[in-house]
């Protein structure tokens, strides 16, 4: 008889054990988070900070899932699809961003945002504000504006690196090293995207910020028009100076057939003395174990409006629409934005902060120093073109009509005149 | 009653098949051919937009669906005669057991086990006018004006030296086939033209050629419809380029679909690829089995 009621106690109590633990966890919400970090470092940090804010936070779980890069956008497009998003996703700050946003997808944060842009850099907000309305918080910065130079091989041939301030500067230090026999700048446009770029930093040197976010987000944002047609004299500039570079001889000789990794190696081993990528070269530079690199501003062009002006790049956390708890999914994207988690994803992650803390006791590598001192004393900063401008538009006319350029299958003034076409037929088929 | 209970045992065998047969295949097929006919911008359900034939009439009008059909048949026509020609000739050869023909069959062989995108990175590099042997090598052999030409970024040459690399690829299959087919030649009919004095031409045309019918359509329905489908060295070697002058159909309905963000685009696209490796395929058939009647 014992027996039996010590079993019958210990029945009751794993049940009251069952209800206390159901009640507890009643209290505590899940939220899934997803992300394209799926490698170290960036995998690494993201995963401390979510281990940090769930010890802070009893009363949440975030559960990070992330996915291999090429995958992601298309697990995450299937799950908006299904309506089965997860309540918080990172995705491509820009065009990537106003795509869910224009669909309903993604939650309306602005009043919620804007304590948060108190302290972030002046001129991001363009990467997250689709049609007046904000979408969510940036997560690290990569500066895109950055030309990379051998300093030995500069030294030898005589070139001051402070020419390099101008576009014109450039030029004749390229020349200097192409009359002595260097082909100057290491270059491989295979996957246009490179070639993208170039044009990208030489029309931002050219335009002035207001300019340059217009003439992108008017095919995004249908409360954007913009003064400059592609067509006009000022971006059929740029593409005349991207072109003459080829036409000139400096792009190393597989410029049209090489990938950018091979590019990238003929300057890492000293074959070319100057090369062209983001911020993210630095680490490409420490992974090539190459030493013989300084890095400066891409040049712009001496009449440029604002010569010290920044391109960047930024992953965007934001809350889909079904989120199951907006208000703890907020909690979330606020501890990202936190002087302690910055200072932990810049220090371990090698990178830049979208936010304007003072860095001074960070520990940061010199290169790093040195970027964060070029976004500290830009005028502004925009972000790419491919993020502010509607892909289709942007693929055919950017990303293919560079490598129509440099082959002379289009003239300067034909790649603005079928840009043009393209923004005005798209806004016109929107009703814009 | 024994019968209709095997058959019954019959169904129950087929069920898990004709299951994932329609689930994994059927059922995303016809998703495709109606999502051809909308507008959808890939993200929300309640974007999509019926547009009826819009995309096929479109994409008639488009010039690079032209171009990229163009190059595809080009490229259908080019590697699908040498794959049939050299692979009838080494097979032949091979056949005849020469010296060394083992270590020649495995040479042949090798590039079958190697992935598309190793083989495309491979003669990526080494054709790069930078970083590659071919130029280093072709100024040797007194071509120096050659050494710096960009193989896969000019017009003239991207697409011709993807046909190289496709027809090095697929080659040792052809022959793994063809010497099969050889070798169900029964060596009577071989011995008795010998006999009746043929010429070894005479033997090869009129006995070994007509006998391969079979295992010849084989060969180049499988070659026609593998290279229609081309896609992944067109991608690692020159992303379709330089614009658009190595564009294939696969490579553009990728690029419409899922770099121009048009999937309804990008389908009808596909749908048409279907449709013309469907009556090529088909045509070829019907001429392989005419001509086995005529026979």
């Amino acid at each position: 008889m014992n027996h039996i009621r010590r079993l019958q106690a210990v029945a009751l109590a794993s049940i009251a054990l069952a209800f206390w633990q159901g009640g507890a966890s009643a209290q505590q919400v899940t939220l899934d988070l997803w992300s394209e970090l799926s490698a170290p470092p960036e995998s690494t940090v993201l995963n401390k900070v979510v281990d940090m804010f769930n010890a802070a936070n009893p009363d949440i779980v975030v559960k990070h899932t992330s996915f291999e890069n090429t995958a992601y956008e298309t697990a995450l497009r299937t799950a908006f699809a299904g309506g089965t998003p997860p309540d918080i996703a990172e995705v491509n700050a820009g065009s990537n961003a106003f795509q869910y946003a224009q669909s309903g997808q993604l939650t309306d944060l602005t009043e919620f945002v804007k304590p948060i842009e108190e302290k972030l850099r002046p001129g991001l907000e363009t990467m997250y504000q689709y049609d007046g309305k904000s979408y969510g918080v940036l997560w690290g910065l990569k500066l895109g504006n950055i030309l990379y130079y051998n300093p030995e091989m500069l030294n030898a041939q005589g070139v001051d690196p402070a020419s390099l301030a101008t576009w014109e500067g450039f030029m004749a230090a390229s020349k200097m090293f192409l009359d002595a026999g260097v082909t100057p700048i290491a270059f491989g446009d295979r996957d246009q995207w490179t070639g993208n770029h170039y044009f990208n930093h030489i029309l931002h040197g050219i335009l002035s910020k207001e300019e340059y976010d217009r003439i992108g987000l008017q095919t995004l944002d249908p409360s954007v028009t913009s003064a400059i047609k592609w067509s006009d004299p000022k971006p059929v500039r740029a593409w005349e100076l991207f072109k003459a570079v080829a036409d000139a001889g400096y792009f190393t000789a597989g410029y049209l057939s090489d990938d950018n990794d091979t590019a990238a190696g003929l300057f890492f081993s000293g074959k070319a003395p100057f090369y062209s990528t983001g911020s993210w070269g630095v680490g490409m530079a420490k992974n090539a174990g190459a030493e013989n690199v300084a890095l400066t501003l891409f040049p712009p062009v001496a009449d440029s409006p604002e010569p010290t002006a920044v391109v960047t790049n930024s992953l965007l956390f934001t809350i889909p629409s079904p989120s199951k708890d907006v208000e703890a999914a907020k909690r979330f994207l606020e501890f990202l934005t936190s002087e302690q988690v910055q200072k932990l994803y810049v220090e371990e992650n090698f990178d830049l902060s979208p936010y304007a803390y003072d860095t001074s006791a960070w520990t940061m590598d010199p290169s790093l120093r040195q970027l964060a001192g070029l976004l500290e004393n830009a005028q502004n900063a925009s972000p790419f073109l491919d993020m502010i401008e509607d892909v289709k538009c942007m693929q055919e006319n950017v990303n293919e009509a560079n490598v129509a350029v440099l082959t002379g299958d289009l003239s300067p003034q034909e790649a603005g005149d079928i840009h043009q076409e393209c923004v005005e037929g798209l806004r016109a088929s929107r009703n814009w | 009653m024994r019968r209709s209970g095997r058959s019954k045992f019959y169904i129950w065998l087929l069920l898990p098949a004709f299951f994932f047969y329609t689930v994994f295949w059927m059922l995303p097929a016809v998703v495709a051919f109606l999502s051809s006919f909308t507008q959808w911008n890939g993200v929300s359900l309640a974007s999509i937009r019926w547009v009826g034939l819009a995309n096929y009439a479109e994409l008639f009008n488009d010039r690079w669906f032209w171009n990229a059909l163009r190059n595809n048949l080009v490229f259908v026509a080019v590697v699908v005669s040498s794959i049939v020609i050299l692979g009838m000739t080494y097979a032949l050869i091979l056949n005849s057991k020469p010296r060394g023909h083992s270590v020649f069959s495995t040479i042949f062989f090798i590039p079958i086990v190697l992935s598309s995108v190793v083989i495309g990175l491979l003669f990526t590099q080494m054709l790069s006018p930078t970083v590659g042997l071919v130029g280093p090598a072709l100024s040797a052999i007194g071509m120096p004006e050659a050494a710096n030409h960009q193989w896969l970024g000019s017009r003239d040459t991207a697409l011709p030296m993807i046909m190289v690399v496709y027809i090095w690829r697929e080659l040792g299959f052809a022959i793994l086939l063809l010497i099969a087919g050889l070798q169900t030649i029964p060596k009577d009919y071989l011995e008795a033209a010998r006999i009746d004095g043929a010429t070894p031409w005479d033997i090869t045309r009129y006995v070994t050629l007509p006998l391969m019918r079979p295992i010849l359509t084989v060969v180049i329905v499988l070659a026609t419809t593998n290279a229609f489908l081309l896609f992944d060295l067109v991608i690692v070697m020159t992303n379709g380029g330089p614009f658009h002058a190595s564009e294939v159909l696969s490579v553009f309905m990728y690029s419409e679909a899922f770099l121009k963000g048009n999937p309804g685009y990008g389908t009808a696209i596909a749908m048409l690829l279907f449709v013309i490796i469907l009556c090529v395929s088909g045509l070829q058939l019907a001429l392989s089995g005419r001509g086995q009647k005529a026979n």
